[in-house]
């Protein structure tokens, strides 16, 4: 896939997924149903920014895991104390 | 089967690299962990006042904090349109790309104020409770980030737009580029975090 394609659908996905927790919210679900959609979301479209947008993909692998860890962490601890 | 760690040595040197300058990488893994303890610390606050902070939560503009979330990440995909138009020598595409980004920055700040004006048309203020004192806390300094990262935007807008930038020296806009990205990231986990999750 040409590069600008990629990109652009790359945008399509983070949109999506956005809308997706915005309907959840709208909706009012809450608990563990929510928890686990929102989170999964959050952590697809931050994964897709630090792969693709913050090139991660094509970091030295000393550095590129540093953000990955930071989601896993931040987002492990929001579910924990959940 | 011999060849290939000779390969995977030569990709590694050809393509193995942080994008922009070193510095900003320090800095953006500085920024991702004060963000991260400012996010647990409303986990964890969270945790011993749900009740409490369900209810405030219902009472934000979801659409708003939406709205902005797709701002952002539109803004965040402009850079990575200027970063590839700049690696081409497209010099002038690429100024006109970050000219979209800062704007679309500019409108997140226009969101946001719009936001805050509500709150405090509504007497709502950081004392008024510890769910408002995090939300405004949190939204405020992500707002700070949003305006710095735009000063660097603005910064590199500029020497792009006088054509200092081109395939052998694309590092300034790369730079400016992965900290716009770092302040997308953090909205990412913020939204969902502050007006969703209950």
């Amino acid at each position: 896939m040409n590069e600008n394609r990629l990109m652009a659908l790359i945008w399509t996905v983070l949109v999506a997924l956005t809308l997706v927790g915005y309907w959840i919210g709208e909706i009012g679900m809450s608990g563990l149903t929510a928890l686990s959609i929102l989170l999964s979301a959050a952590f697809i479209k931050g994964q897709l920014v630090i792969s693709y947008f913050m090139e991660m993909r094509e970091a030295p692998s000393s550095w590129k895991w540093i953000p990955t860890v930071w989601m896993v962490l931040v987002l492990g601890a929001i579910a924990i104390t959940y | 089967m011999t060849s290939l760690p000779i390969l995977h040595t030569m990709s590694k040197t050809i393509k193995k690299r942080l994008p922009g300058d070193f510095a900003i990488w320090i800095f953006i893994y500085a920024e991702l962990l004060v963000f991260g303890v400012f996010f647990i610390s409303y986990a964890v606050t969270r945790s011993n006042h749900v009740e409490l902070f369900n209810h405030s939560q219902l009472l934000l503009d979801r659409t708003a904090g939406m709205i902005n979330t797709v701002v952002l990440i539109t803004s965040s995909w402009f850079v990575v349109n200027a970063v590839h138009a700049v690696r081409k020598g497209l010099s002038s595409i690429a100024t006109r790309w970050l000219a979209a980004a800062i704007g679309m920055g500019g409108l997140f700040l226009g969101i946001k104020i719009f936001e805050f004006y509500t709150k405090s048309v509504e007497g709502i203020t950081l004392s008024t409770n510890t769910f408002y004192m995090f939300y405004l806390s949190l939204t405020f300094f992500h707002f700070m980030h949003v305006i710095l990262g735009m000063v660097i935007l603005g910064v590199v807008w500029n020497n792009a737009r006088k054509g200092l930038y081109g395939p052998d020296n694309p590092t300034g806009v790369e730079t400016a580029a992965s900290y716009w990205h770092m302040v997308d990231l953090v909205w990412i986990i913020l939204f969902p975090l502050v007006y969703l999750l209950r």
